[in-house]
């Protein structure tokens, strides 16, 4: 057997010459095709994950500015925002309860909406840009804007509106 | 032992070894296809996680539009069944619609309003809420 296995090594059988150049350039060609695929997957994968964990993010930052401000605006019976007037920056929501007077105030700090009730600051959710509140008669209207700090392009634009004194 | 005889005869022609002869067609399809499946389950796993994604960017704007169309129900003059609401505004590629329905044991001040939100045609967020004429 090795006796055999070396006569072939040295070429002797013309049918053991091993690949030849064409075989060997297909070979490498199909590979490079193949490798390409590969790497290209790799990066759809990696653009995929990073998308979706900013899309999530912006989803967790949406749900937690509504839910303080949805029941704030319910429970108050004041606001300082115009009626049918212009837009502003920031909410004084006003209202009396078993506790006593409340004021509460909403107001963009850094990417940060804070909400700041009887000089308690809370930061509700991050991430915000472009906060503005309107009203007409007794329905508030807030816009504002939730931006992935990690991927720019993933954004929503959040314009919610909302009952005052309806809670 | 007959046959091992035979065998062993043309087992060693001078011009064809078969242990050395490539890859045959059937070979090459079948490596083909397996490659081609794995290829295909890949790509259908990136088809699946981004379709998740636009799911939940659509769940997102379709939750606040529907409290917003339920807030404005909240405020406007009570309609009467079945009467429907002003839809607000929503983005592009969104729509809005209410209907609204008599609760059972017939009082007309008070209702079922519904609330669906699409997005290309398709309901995606569904909810509704009771309006009292007060």
């Amino acid at each position: 057997m090795s006796n055999q296995s070396v006569k072939y090594r040295k070429g002797t059988n013309p049918n053991q010459s091993g690949f030849v150049l064409i075989e060997f350039v297909v070979s490498v060609a199909f590979m490079a095709i193949l490798g390409s695929l590969v790497v290209n997957m790799l990066g759809l994968g990696w653009e995929l994950n990073s998308r979706n964990g900013a899309v999530l993010e912006v989803a967790v930052d949406v749900s937690a500015s509504t839910t303080w401000l949805v029941r704030d605006i319910h429970t108050a019976t004041v606001t300082d925002v115009p009626d049918g007037g212009g837009s502003q920056a920031t909410a004084q929501l006003t209202w009396t309860d078993g506790g006593g007077a409340h004021v509460c105030d909403y107001a963009l700090v850094s990417g940060d909406l804070v909400r700041t009730c009887d000089s308690v600051a809370i930061t509700t959710a991050n991430n915000i840009s472009n906060l503005l509140f309107q009203r007409t008669g007794d329905l508030v209207t807030i816009s504002f804007d939730v931006t992935s700090p990690e991927r720019p392009d993933v954004s929503e634009n959040v314009v919610l509106s909302v009952a005052l004194g309806a809670g | 032992m007959q046959r091992t005889t035979h065998t062993a005869h043309v087992s060693i022609p001078p011009k064809r070894n078969v242990k050395q002869g490539g890859f045959v067609m059937i070979e090459m399809m079948l490596a083909v296809a397996i490659v081609g499946t794995s290829m295909f389950a890949v790509v259908l796993a990136f088809s699946t996680a981004s379709k998740t994604a636009e799911f939940v960017d659509d769940s997102t704007t379709a939750e606040w539009i529907a409290t917003s169309q339920i807030e404005y129900v909240r405020v406007a003059p009570y309609v009467t069944t079945p009467g429907t609401y002003t839809s607000v505004t929503v983005p592009t590629g969104f729509s809005v619609a209410n209907t609204t329905a008599a609760v059972a044991g017939g009082d007309t001040n008070i209702q079922i309003v519904s609330v669906d939100v699409s997005r290309g045609g398709e309901v995606v967020y569904t909810t509704s809420t009771l309006k009292v004429n007060r």
